[in-house]
């Protein structure tokens, strides 16, 4: 088990990242903290050593998303879709922002994840391959069609990469 | 669309009391990160401490009563000293009438066996028995025969400086013989004499062997050439 300093630590460097994956793939704000609170669990609690933040970043992007896959499996979860209700995780939006925001969370959730990694994190399609360990062919189709789906949906220029 | 984007997912992120709620979480999940474990560990290892601190005294306590080897001394009166495994005596027995009158006079208990032993033979009430150049004999009875050897040969000594060599007799046994000599109502020197005497002459019973004076035994014993039954 991790000390608490380097528990702390990694709250502090990744909570952004590991809730907005969780935004990503789940609809309700009180699964996306479950899901949050477990990833750091997992962290604590497992003893592989990392060679990098790099690496770190990598595994912890790797655990939160499969956590997320497992709760969206999970029956019982909450299906309602209130945005607004994740105001405690969510700074003030513009309306432009939510609109954005609507759109990702509406693509499937394979989309998601690489448009979130790809656009905000600046994974390219290879390195989320490695991440996600998926075909990268697989993530460069993903990215292509949610692209376009985006496209079709916010209007302007998808590839401003 | 790029940078719309990256301000949608910019307005997401963990404010503070997610934080400190996930924190507090993992600290209870992980028992304080095991700190709790460590407490009960060193709680259960200070209560096994204890209890073992406990059973050792329990077990010394127990130690030191039990005996593990008995000394003999019979002259006219017949005592029995009952020495545990650090060499204390912790009981002591009249095995006779003048014995059991001794041995309320005769404060030995707790004392080094050798010591114990010099004190009853200088004692003021045995004096009138060992001037008249009674014979002794002296017993060690014991599982251990080294230890019974060496215990002996302790005694031995101290009674050599006191009583005259020739009229000290002396052998050592184990507690089986003891008990059979016992059985029979001799005590283990005439027990000796006897089953020593019983191989020349069958016909010798115990109430003979058990009646007759000491010097008589020693020099039945000598007149059928036996060797010292004390081993000497």
């Amino acid at each position: 088990m991790r000390s608490e300093q380097e528990v702390n630590r990694a709250v502090e460097c990744y909570a952004d990242m590991v809730l907005r994956l969780c935004m990503v793939y789940l609809k309700h704000p009180q699964d996306a903290e479950d899901v949050f609170q477990s990833v750091f669990l997992k962290y604590t609690l497992s003893d592989k050593s990392f060679e990098s933040e790099e690496h770190e970043k990598a595994w912890l992007i790797r655990v939160t998303a499969n956590a997320c896959k497992d709760s969206l499996k999970n029956l019982f979860r909450r299906c309602t879709v209130p945005l607004e209700e994740a105001a405690d995780c969510v700074t003030e939006m513009s309306e432009e922002q939510s609109r954005v925001w609507q759109a990702v969370r509406e693509l499937p959730k394979d989309y998601r994840e690489v448009i979130y990694l790809h656009f905000y994190e600046g994974y390219t399609a290879p390195e989320i391959a490695g991440i996600l360990r998926k075909n990268p062919n697989t993530v460069y189709t993903h990215l292509r069609r949610a692209k376009e789906l985006l496209r079709e949906r916010l209007g302007g220029v998808a590839d401003e990469e | 669309m790029k940078n719309d984007l990256q301000k949608a997912f910019d307005a997401v992120q963990a404010d503070e009391r997610l934080k400190r709620r996930t924190k507090a979480y993992l600290r209870r999940a992980t028992l304080d990160y095991g700190r709790d474990t460590q407490r009960r560990r060193q709680r259960q290892t200070r209560m096994v401490s204890c209890a073992a601190a406990v059973m050792l005294m329990v077990m010394g306590a127990g130690m030191w009563l039990l005996p593990v080897t008995s000394i003999d001394l019979d002259i006219n009166p017949s005592l029995e000293l009952r020495v545990n495994t650090f060499g204390r005596v912790t009981e002591l027995k009249g095995m006779n009438a003048d014995g059991l009158a001794l041995v309320d006079s005769l404060n030995v208990k707790g004392m080094r066996y050798d010591d114990a032993m010099q004190r009853i033979l200088i004692s003021e009430p045995l004096e009138p028995y060992l001037e008249d150049g009674s014979l002794i004999s002296i017993t060690v009875v014991g599982k251990d025969e080294s230890l019974a050897e060496q215990m002996l040969s302790n005694v031995v000594c101290r009674a050599y400086a006191i009583a005259e060599e020739d009229n000290i007799f002396y052998c050592q046994t184990d507690p089986e013989t003891a008990r059979a000599a016992r059985r029979v109502g001799l005590c283990v020197l005439r027990y000796q004499v006897w089953q020593q005497l019983k191989e020349k002459d069958p016909s010798i019973t115990v109430e003979a062997v058990a009646l007759m004076p000491k010097a008589e035994v020693m020099a039945l014993a000598k007149f059928e050439k036996l060797e010292n039954p004390c081993g000497e």
